[in-house]
């Protein structure tokens, strides 16, 4: 009798969740580079890349993972008035 | 105006004219020019995907923090000592303690936010003062002057949470 592959079970892996900030005409560089290293730990350096981007590009994703860690993480930067938002990555 | 930082990071502020001191009340004007707290808080949600559950539970909670934010300027400005000087200046006195830096750099922003908000400020910030219309030189003074303050709070802020020393955080 013929050996019969079976396929490899599909793992279902969730589509991770970003969080993204946009750049704001009040919002000033040392704060928002202030901001992401209270909220995300980050260094001085890690911090002021993901400014300048939000500066330059209009737009930086600081985070991925989990919905409600996302979540929790946007709802952090916009107490700061940072203008912040949850993506699905695709 | 005079700012005084403290060693435990509080910040000491004596107003020492009455522009001065119609600058601070004004914070909290200002933070009501464009729809106030609330209308900030639906703004910095506007990219959201799902915004009605966000709208539901967060963008409240936000609103009430803001407010909260231009309640602690009012009441510091309202518990200011008031002092004649030997000329005949009046005075006014105030502290702001290292758990309300925060807050006032909160609301100073809110103040911002609804003036870019009603007058995109922003458009002027590389223009000569002849290039801006009479009407808004006063609204650009006060947003200027309201930078000025949170430049001061920020510099305490980080020097009192250590993130001005590179090496204290973690990458």
């Amino acid at each position: 009798m013929p050996t019969e592959v079976l396929p490899k079970p599909s793992v279902k892996t969730s589509t991770p969740w970003l969080v993204v900030v946009f750049d704001d005409p009040v919002n000033g560089m040392d704060y928002v580079t202030t901001v992401f290293m209270r909220v995300f730990q980050h260094s001085k350096a890690t911090a002021e890349k993901h400014m300048l981007e939000v500066h330059h590009k209009g737009r930086s994703v600081l985070w991925s993972g989990k919905r409600e860690l996302a979540e929790h993480y946007v709802q952090q930067l916009q107490s700061y008035q940072l203008h912040a938002a949850t993506e699905q990555a695709e | 105006m005079k700012i005084v930082n403290s060693p435990d990071h509080s910040l000491h502020v004596t107003v020492e004219n009455s522009a001065e001191w119609q600058l601070l009340h004004s914070i909290a004007q200002d933070a009501f020019v464009h729809g106030g707290p609330s209308d900030l808080s639906s703004q910095l949600s506007a990219n959201m995907c799902d915004e009605s559950e966000w709208d539901s539970f967060i963008v409240p909670e936000l609103t009430t923090l803001f407010k909260s934010q231009v309640a602690t300027v009012q009441s510091a400005l309202s518990g200011a000592n008031e002092s004649t000087t030997e000329a005949g200046e009046t005075h006014y006195d105030f502290t702001i303690a290292p758990a309300d830096l925060d807050t006032w750099y909160g609301a100073l922003n809110q103040a911002r936010h609804q003036l870019e908000a009603e007058h995109r400020l922003s458009r002027y910030c590389e223009k000569m003062p002849s290039d801006i219309p009479p009407p808004l030189r006063k609204t650009l003074w006060r947003d200027t002057q309201y930078r000025r303050l949170q430049h001061v709070l920020l510099k305490t802020q980080t020097e009192q949470l250590g993130l001005d020393d590179e090496t204290s955080a973690q990458s």
